[in-house]
């Protein structure tokens, strides 16, 4: 396989995990933005055991998500329940604080990067069997009871209350599987780069894959599985000179979407009609 | 064994304050078994606060929630549901993007296991909305909403249904099926603790009131009584 190739499906494996993490939480309105910070705690964490232990990948793979899963699973504790701008200052902090953490610790290469990160074979194959398996457990999700309690708590969290929802376990099990998801996607970057840094963990990531999220749909699934390839793609294929407008680019077609379809690409009413074509065959 | 004249549930002296708002300021009631218990006042009354806090939406209530002999004051919600209260409640709390079946079943979120049966059934009371069941529930008509509203509510099995207002909104025809429904699910065994500032109606079809006035109440007794009370003919009945 060619490098750019590889490159491309391997970061779209990314991209399509990280915004199934930011999608998870916002089932119920949370836009949990500390799946970045589990990225980054979990990638150098995995960089560090590789380097200085020798650990196998898979071992570090399953040790990334469970600490990813430990750490969001402790936030949300506390804001399991919070309104989303709380929600969304709590997952800014916890980014800055990671990254000003990881500048400031020499192990980790502070700011000058983690290099050296071993190359293993087939991550591109057990990234992509890693999404195969998140999507499954998210279809499921969203066609469970579960799924259903979230999209009222979307609408209302009051109301979903009165009917017996329990708004707060609900937000804690979506925060806690989304940190387990950018636990492991941190992982699984680290081992595709075999180099880490800080500056990756921030706004770059959040502005990516936000725009990913709701150019392609936060409704469903789909929305992101097909806008990662495509928001990520393209601009490979543009010259360079326009490539590096890139944040630019992704800036007005997420203020475009916002305004001329606001649930994204792929609605619930697409996804079902695609549906029913795909069974009627 | 007959329960009838048991209490199914008792508020005594409740409190609830929004900030420096005070809702409620020591409501008492009670509802027996087989009941239609109406809470009667104008807007702003507290009508819908004390059905949110007997549900315990607000943990910040004052005072004790009784259902079936068990003190429920310091459960959340979801316990309370599950221990058989639902509510109905005020602008009917339809999902308007989900279909009329993901409504219905949000209603058996904690009876999955009966989900089928229970469909069954409300589809049995309500034929429209087994022909509606695929459809968005945002295209249903006033008094559809309000159908599936209840029919959501019995879907969780409840042995008391609190309705909130039910007639707001609705064209007096369908007001009267609502509460043709409201009394035949009455006779089938379901509680009723309604609300409604459609006083006559609702005393009409009601054993006993209350009747509200900035979160206290002023005045109590069966609907006969309030039907022929001067005071109330004079504040709700235009007479
Ligand atoms: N969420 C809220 N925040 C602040 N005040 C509220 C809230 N809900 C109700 N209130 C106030 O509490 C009082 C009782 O309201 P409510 O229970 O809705 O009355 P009713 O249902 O009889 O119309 C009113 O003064 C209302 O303004
Ligand atoms: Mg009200």
């Amino acid at each position: 396989m060619s490098l750019p190739l590889y490159y491309f499906l391997a970061i779209t494996a990314v991209y399509i995990l990280m915004t199934w993490a930011l999608y998870l939480p916002y089932r119920v309105a949370h836009l949990h933005f500390i799946v970045v910070a589990n990225m980054a705690i979990s990638g150098y964490f995995g960089g560090y055991a590789a380097i200085n232990w020798n650990w196998p990948f898979l071992l570090i793979l399953a040790v990334g998500l469970i600490l990813g899963a430990v750490v969001a699973f402790i936030v949300s504790i506390a804001i399991g329940d919070a309104p989303t701008f709380a929600v969304v200052i709590v997952g800014f902090t916890f980014i800055y604080i990671t990254k000003t953490v990881i500048e400031n610790w020499e192990a980790l290469g502070s700011t000058m990067g983690m290099f050296g990160i071993p190359m293993v074979n087939h991550v591109l194959l057990v990234a992509y069997l890693f999404v195969l398996v998140t999507g499954f457990f998210i279809y499921r999700f969203d066609n469970s009871r579960l799924g259903r309690a979230a999209s009222a708590i979307f609408v209302n969290r009051e109301l979903a209350t009165s009917f017996g929802v329990n708004t707060k376990h609900l937000g804690m099990f979506l925060q806690t599987w989304a940190g387990a998801i950018g636990g492991a996607t941190g992982v699984l970057y680290a081992f595709i780069m075999n180099s880490l840094f800080p500056d990756f963990f921030t706004f770059h990531i959040i502005g990516i894959t936000m725009t990913m999220l709701f150019l392609g749909g936060y409704t469903t699934m789909w929305g992101p599985l097909l806008a990662a390839p495509v928001l990520w793609g393209l601009p490979l294929l543009l010259p360079q000179e326009v490539a590096s407008w890139k944040m630019i680019i992704y800036g007005v077609l997420l203020i475009v979407i916002l305004l001329v379809r606001p649930e994204g690409a792929i609605t619930r009413q697409v996804a079902a009609r695609v549906r029913s074509i795909v069974l009627r065959r | 064994m007959n329960r009838q004249n048991e209490t199914i549930l008792k508020v005594d002296d409740v409190y609830l304050s929004y900030g420096h708002v005070e809702a409620l300021k020591g409501v008492s009631l009670e509802v027996k078994r087989g009941e239609i218990v109406v809470l009667v006042g104008a807007n702003g009354a507290g009508k819908t606060s004390i059905m949110e806090s007997i549900l315990g939406v607000y943990q910040s209530r004052k005072g004790t929630v009784t259902f079936k002999d068990k003190n429920v004051t310091n459960l959340s919600a979801d316990k309370i549901v599950r221990k058989g209260i639902y509510l109905v409640p005020e602008g009917r709390g339809v999902f308007a993007s989900m279909t009329v079946i993901d409504n219905l079943l949000l209603g058996a979120h904690h009876n999955l296991k009966n989900a089928k049966a229970k469909l069954t059934y409300v589809y049995d009371l309500f034929p429209i909305l087994s022909e509606r069941r695929n459809q968005i529930a945002g295209t249903l008509s006033g008094g559809e909403r309000q159908m599936l509203a209840i029919a959501r509510a019995l879907m969780s099995n409840p042995e008391m249904i609190m309705v909130d207002e039910p007639s707001i909104g609705l064209a007096p025809k369908i007001v009267s099926d609502i509460f043709k429904i409201l009394k035949e699910l009455n006779k089938e065994g379901y509680s009723i603790l309604l609300s409604e500032q459609n006083v006559y109606k609702a005393l009409k079809l009601s054993h006993r009131g209350y009747v509200l006035e900035t979160g206290k109440v002023v005045l109590t007794g069966t609907s006969e009584e309030l039907l022929i009370n001067p005071e109330i003919r004079k504040a709700y009945l235009g007479a």
